[in-house]
């Protein structure tokens, strides 16, 4: 570091004192050298020795050190004050250089100094410089130096120096400081500011016109922060600013910069008020860029609302699990609506949680988050609520230890699923197809059993005949002469309506089919009756009455009834493994409305770009509002195919083009496609008849065939990940039918496995349910059709579905 | 209003062409519109392939690509194109844009810009704008 400029100096108390140094140094010198002289003289001489006396206490104790060397730098004398800031005493530099207690890179500057002064006698110079004590360490000085003639003309260099290493050490550390705080602002984004509203000045820091983008060399005004200022936050920020100036307060607010090259940033300032002597009122604060911070919460808020939805949607719930604490480091939303509670801002213990669970399930559940720590390994276990509402559900879960850098196990984090649905569907289904099992059994039985009977009514409608069969066993009722239809049956309160159109027909005297109503058998029991019948007319046409026959249709009834259950339970099992995949197609979800969304934002720019051109260019910004109508359609379209899914609908049998549906469906799964690296190949054939059939669980069943495909080559690293989609027509005239084939290139199925992977509840895989393919094929069959699968010659599977084109007579 | 007149219809004096290759018409369309409506000369694409088979391959002055599309990737084309010793700048878009791998390959393979859809008009523009400045070191 160089030393400060050189400079003459003023009358200060150096001066002074460096005047009366060289008197006394001339003094002092000349004593010993002059003769005595008279009594007067001696009297002088005598005043003159006190004066010299003093002086000399002055020199060696004033807290100035003084130094006088000669032409070549040697110390020919120093004060005692001078010698003991260095470390030394005055013995010790007396006769040596100068330059000793100097720097090596300060000796030129040092020897300038002294041959400055030597040029110009007299005249004082003044300069600031650092010297190394005797123990090495650093003093700063300013230095007064002054040439002059001594006694026998030679010249000598007089050097008064006040120590200001504090002041230099303070000035060191300031400038550091606002280097550190300089590079904390650029660091942290973050300017400074001094704001007068009264005068318009502003003061910024460097990272301020980095912010605001403004070339340091230009005066900021507030002209050019309107300017900066999103047009859309002015009129807020003025208000702001207007506000803090009135009532001389703090401000805090948000706002956007507009940037010359169409970028926002956003900026959170502070500010104080400082009210100065003269009234006037100074703000004075700090400016943070945080537009990174908003843009990654504007994501966070977006990756969370979808994570929370897709939960919703999936019934699953996410955590964190303090291992030490015995706490939750993290919860979902969706575990507290899980567990019956409120996920309102109220903290609420785990120890409430754990409150409703089964106790033998807690006991179960702590056992295995024991030994998962132990063995550091994830686990499975499934439990049961109780909410306070009295519900039950019940929950399959999941966790995975997280280790840390010492191997301990700090934090387990896992899923719930709430499979309670699940669950009840698969019962319901199991006890569908037993009730269907004995059905078909009791059907059988009465079929070799039962038979007809015929009767016969009055004018009146009271029976007056029933001709029992041969064969007729238990059905015939009996002891029913003398009754009319509806006195008999027990349902003539649960269906009036039914009875007053019967009624109204048979006054009519016109002829019935097929009426079914509730009756007993002769032992009592409830049976369902179908019977017809047509009027008797007499030769002259009088009305006599009615002749028909009955049976006994119990059987059929109730099939048909268990048939019913076992479609409504496979519906509802459809319909939540349907919610459970949507829960896993969020990405691809939002893929699809991305695309529109971005076609609208461009669409809507280029326009107001069209119409702000000189003239206006009216056809493009029509055609452009034309795309953004259609683009507006397509992402509605998404959402409403989206929202279809995860409908809980009735089956909709309608004409479909089968292609239509591939492409759909294609749409859906176009994340996982990507992810996985999954090729889609697809051999459509046109003109193909529509197919009756309902969206919904055709691309349902396509779903689940596609991503098992992508599943199944998810190992293939020399095999391209191929998955080819073929659409075509089968099949002889009156047994046309539609084919449909998924074929992967994966691992493939062994031949144990081709057996049963139709069956429900069988799977080869880790997680899910395993109903997938049953009810894919449950599906396909409502649909007069059939679901099979071949292993490729090559590697891989093949899926195929035949589905029958519908009669054309049909209608 | 966003955009202020002035930086929206910046008329670039060199021939320069913008590309821009993505599977999605309605997104190529609008794009296209876009940049037209802007004054910049627009060239479109449906495919990887059809951009390579074409004239523009040679003269383009930035290559705006979406990032998946089916047999040739955009980030795929930028790694071919730079082993044809091609050094026209990229500009990707994507609607996946959390696929944070897919994201660092495209940056590692030189892309300019990597803007999720739906993307806004400013930083288009501005990644564009890069882009063209950057373009005459870009072509020696």
């Amino acid at each position: 570091m160089m030393p400060g400029q050189i400079a003459k100096f003023g009358n200060s108390a150096a001066q002074l004192l460096l005047g009366g140094l060289a008197a006394l140094r001339s003094f002092g010198n000349g004593e010993k050298d002059r003769p005595a002289v008279g009594d007067d003289s001696r009297q002088d001489i005598l005043d003159l020795r006190d004066a010299v006396k003093q002086w000399r206490e002055v020199f060696e104790h004033n807290p100035v050190m003084y130094f006088m060397v000669d032409r070549a730098g040697t110390v020919l004398n120093v004060n005692t004050f001078g010698a003991a800031q260095l470390g030394y005493t005055a013995a010790e530099l007396i006769g040596q250089s100068v330059l000793n207690v100097f720097f090596e890179e300060d000796h030129d500057f040092v020897r300038r100094c002294v041959a400055l002064s030597l040029e110009t006698l007299h005249q004082s110079h003044t300069w600031e410089i650092r010297k190394f004590r005797k123990d090495g360490s650093v003093l700063w000085v300013r230095e007064n130096a002054k040439a002059m003639l001594r006694g026998d003309g030679t010249p000598i260099v007089l050097v008064a120096c006040e120590n200001i290493t504090q002041r230099k050490e303070a000035e060191d550390a300031l400038r550091q400081s606002e280097a550190y705080l300089a590079q904390a602002q650029e660091l942290s984004r973050t300017g400074s500011f001094g704001l007068n509203i009264a005068t318009g000045a502003i003061v910024w820091s460097r990272e301020t016109f980095r912010i605001f983008q403004c070339d340091l060399a230009v005066k900021p005004t507030l002209d050019f922060v309107v300017q900066r200022i999103h047009p859309e936050d002015r009129a807020a920020v003025s208000k702001t600013l207007d506000r803090a100036a009135r009532r001389a307060a703090d401000f805090d607010h948000e706002y956007r910069l507009l940037m010359p090259d169409g970028s926002v940033k956003y900026l959170h300032s502070v500010a104080r008020a400082v009210r100065h002597g003269s009234g006037l009122i100074e703000f004075v604060g700090a400016v943070t860029d945080v537009t990174v911070a908003k843009e990654a919460e504007q994501r966070l808020r977006r990756s969370e609302a979808y994570l929370a939805e897709a939960q919703r949607l999936s019934h699953t719930s996410s955590w964190a699990w303090d291992v030490r604490r015995q706490e939750f480091a993290y919860r979902s939303a969706e575990l507290y609506r899980l567990f019956g509670f409120d996920p309102g801002p109220i903290e609420v213990p785990a120890r409430a949680f754990q409150q409703r669970i089964l106790p033998e399930d807690f006991q179960r559940i702590v056992e295995v988050e024991r030994r998962a720590v132990r063995r550091k390994e994830p686990f499975e276990v499934d439990f049961c609520i109780a909410r306070p509402d009295g519900s039950i559900r019940r929950v399959h879960t999941e966790g995975h230890p997280i280790v840390n850098s010492d191997g301990e196990v700090m934090e387990i984090i896992g899923t719930h699923v709430d499979v309670t649905e699940q669950i009840a569907a698969k019962e319901a289904l199991q006890r569908a197809f037993d009730e269907l099992k004995t059905s078909e059994q009791r059907f059988r039985d009465y079929a070799e059993t039962a038979s007809d009977w015929f009767w016969e009514t009055g004018s009146d409608h009271r029976i007056t005949q029933i001709s029992e069969h041969a064969d007729t066993a238990s059905a015939t009722p009996t002891g029913l002469i003398g009754l009319s239809r509806w006195d008999i049956p027990p349902d003539v309160e649960l269906e009036p309506g039914k009875w007053e159109q019967h009624r109204a027909t048979l006054d009519a005297h016109l002829p019935f089919r097929d009426l079914v109503y509730r009756g007993r058998d002769r032992n009592g029991s409830p049976i369902y009756v179908r019977t017809s019948g047509k009027p008797l007319h007499d030769a002259d046409g009088h009305f006599l009455g009615y002749r028909g026959v009955s049976s006994d249709v119990t059987a059929a009834i109730r099939a048909e009834q268990a048939e019913e259950a076992l479609r409504k339970a496979q519906a509802e099992l459809a319909h939540v493994t349907r919610i459970t995949t949507l829960g896993e197609l969020t990405a691809s979800i939002a893929h699809e409305i991305n695309q529109p969304l971005a076609a609208v934002i461009s669409n809507a720019d280029a326009c107001i770009s069209w119409l702000g051109r000189d003239p206006a260019n009216l056809d493009a910004a029509r055609r452009s509002v034309e795309w953004i109508v259609e683009d507006a359609n397509r992402a509605s379209e998404v959402i409403r195919r989206i929202r279809a899914l995860a409908k809980k609908t009735e089956i909709e049998m309608v004409a479909l083009d089968i292609n239509q549906v591939v492409r759909e469906v294609i749409a859906f799964v176009r994340r996982e496609l990507a992810t996985n690296a999954v090729s889609v190949r697809m051999e459509l054939s046109s003109g193909l008849p529509k197919i009756c059939g309902d969206r919904i669980q055709l691309q349902q069943v396509l779903i689940n065939l596609v991503v098992n495909g992508i599943e199944a080559m998810q190992a293939n690293v020399d095999r391209p990940r191929e998955l080819a989609i073929r659409s075509s027509q089968a099949g002889e005239d009156g047994d046309r039918h539609l084919l449909l084939t998924v074929r992967d290139r994966g691992v493939g199925l062994g031949c144990d496995v081709t057996d049963h992977i139709f069956t429900p509840f069988f799977t080869t895989k880790s997680s899910g349910l395993g109903m997938g393919l049953s009810i894919c094929r449950s599906i396909i069959e409502a649909h007069a059709g059939r679901l099979s699968a071949l292993p490729n010659e090559g590697s891989g599977a093949t899926f195929q579905i035949a589905l029958p084109f519908p009669h054309k007579d049909t209608s | 209003m966003i955009g202020s007149p002035r930086s929206g219809a910046i008329i670039l004096s060199a021939p320069s062409v913008i590309s821009v290759i993505d599977d999605d018409p309605s997104v190529r369309l609008a794009t296209n519109n876009l940049l037209t409506s802007r004054g910049y000369a627009v060239s479109i694409f449906g495919s990887a392939r059809e951009f390579l088979q074409s004239a523009e391959l040679k003269t383009t002055s930035c290559v705006i690509a979406d990032v998946q599309m089916s047999a040739m990737s955009g980030v795929d084309l930028l790694v071919h194109i730079r082993g044809l010793g091609h050094h026209t700048p990229f500009i990707f878009v994507t609607a996946f844009p959390d696929d944070a791998a897919v994201r660092e390959r495209a940056l590692k393979a030189g892309a300019i810009c990597f803007l999720a859809k739906p993307f806004s008009t400013p930083a288009l523009i501005h990644c564009l704008e890069t882009a063209l400045s950057g373009s005459g070191v870009a072509t020696k």
